[in-house]
């Protein structure tokens, strides 16, 4: 099997400082596990340091294919249900940051079939953002895609990745396009679904703290753990506090709970411009804010952004049952 | 008590503790501190702040929520005593303002004690 050594081009030189990010297309987990191990090997041989990102439920089948590499590599456990992928930039930058002076070779194992379709799209809307975020920075990763994964999610992976390996051999994607302005797919940015019928709407002005009274009853009606109920409670308190600080109108908050899930959504009329707003985490000092978003996007299980002139809608999502 | 002052649904208590070892003042707020009143706050800290206190002590017990807005005022506050050698103290943050602080990683930056005189006495 190839390694990315041997890939020509511009995108993939191994000299190339900046960030290679790669779809890797894969029939069945051997050949994932296969590539990995690979991937790790070549990462190690370049001094890298090497991050897997990837549910703990295949980890174990991968640290023996790793063997004397295992001491190398930092593992990274995303759970498999409810692991928001609006953290991984940051995480990703995280882990650079703390291995200075070093390259970061990272296998980012974030998809699966079983993922339901509103994770699956948010998954990529990170890897369309990533190539923005971490543009120049010297990050290699290694992101690989069931083949049996819907053709618009494996069309959308192609769209996102500038590099991708359909048959073994990485090659630059034919369908990725560089423009940061056409960055993420259409297909990523679909209306969110309509909250049922009996879902509770409240409009609010100035009275966050009669909103955030109304999200502690609802989260624990449904049973949500107090410390959780907690990390929706600052959430939905960062997200009303947006609309105050930005919007310049009323918003509305609508909350409902479904057998898994309860799910809380605030619209208001701002217009949210930067796509890697909440993506990146501000440093402790930092005096400048942005760590609203920042913070919904670190409690929350999924979180769906939709924003334009018209408004701004931001639903998040906490899982009932704990999460891995 | 030096003053009190109350942006519902927040309140702020300064006083002033001149005389021992290690004079400090003393900020004590309790109930909610968001965005609708993080202007006030950050008033609040600046004008105790230009005093040049050695040590300024945010009593937390009885906040129960902070939101980013109001943090960002403590870390304001937090930078410039730092610029005039004197330094900030968080007391008895708990549940969701401890996790706030904990989260953004301000506590790594902001020492937070157990207790005022613990605070004091540093």
């Amino acid at each position: 099997l190839p390694t990315w050594l041997e890939v020509t081009g511009e995108v993939a030189e191994p000299e190339s400082s900046g960030l290679w990010h790669a779809a890797l297309f894969h029939r069945d987990t051997a050949e994932f596990e296969t590539q990995a191990c690979l991937f790790a090997e070549d990462a190690v041989r370049a001094g890298a340091a090497v991050l897997i990102i990837g549910p703990a439920s295949g980890r174990d089948r991968l640290r023996r294919g790793l063997g004397g590499l295992n001491d190398h590599v930092t593992w990274a456990d995303v759970p498999e249900t409810g692991a928001n992928p609006g953290r991984l930039i940051s995480a990703i930058s995280r882990f650079a940051r703390e291995h200075p002076g070093r390259a970061t070779w990272c296998v980012q194992h974030i998809a699966w079939p079983s993922r339901p379709a509103e994770e699956m799209w948010e998954v990529l809307r990170h890897e369309a953002l990533l190539n923005m975020a971490l543009a120049g920075a010297p990050v290699r990763m290694l992101c690989p895609y069931d083949i049996h994964l819907p053709q618009e999610l494996i069309s959308c992976a192609e769209a996102t990745h500038p590099v991708i390996c359909p048959h073994g051999r990485f090659q630059p994607s034919p369908r990725y396009d560089d423009d940061f302005l056409r960055l993420v797919p259409a297909e990523c940015d679909r209306p969110l679904t309509s909250p049922p019928t009996g879902a509770r709407v409240l409009t609010y002005a100035d009275d966050l703290s009669a909103i955030r009274h109304l999200v502690s009853l609802q989260a624990s009606a449904a049973g949500l753990s107090p410390s959780r109920a907690g990390d929706l409670l600052i959430a939905v308190g960062e997200l009303v506090a947006n609309t105050l600080a930005h919007a310049g109108g009323p918003g509305t908050l609508t909350m409902w709970t479904t057998d898994a899930e309860i799910i809380c959504q605030v619209s208001d009329p701002g217009h949210i411009t930067d796509p890697l707003a909440g993506r990146l985490r501000p440093g402790p000092a930092a005096d400048h804010g942005g760590r609203g978003l920042w913070l919904v996007h670190q409690l929350c299980d999924l979180v769906q952004v939709r924003t334009s002139k018209g408004g701004t809608t931001v639903r998040v999502h906490m899982r009932l049952a704990e999460s891995g | 008590v030096w003053y009190k002052t109350k942006v519902a649904p927040l309140t702020a208590s300064v006083t002033i503790h001149a005389s021992g070892p290690q004079p400090y003042t003393l900020v004590e707020l309790a109930g909610e501190a968001d965005v609708t009143g993080s202007e006030t706050l950050h008033a609040l800290l600046e004008s105790e702040t230009r005093k040049r206190p050695a040590l300024l002590i945010i009593e937390m017990s009885e906040l129960r929520f902070m939101d980013s807005a109001a943090l960002q005022a403590i870390l304001r506050a937090h930078l410039m005593l730092g610029k005039g050698g004197g330094r900030l103290a968080l007391v008895s943050p708990h549940d969701t303002v401890a996790r706030v602080l904990q989260m953004t990683e301000v506590d790594r930056i902001v020492p937070v004690y157990a207790s005022v005189s613990e605070a004091a006495s540093r």
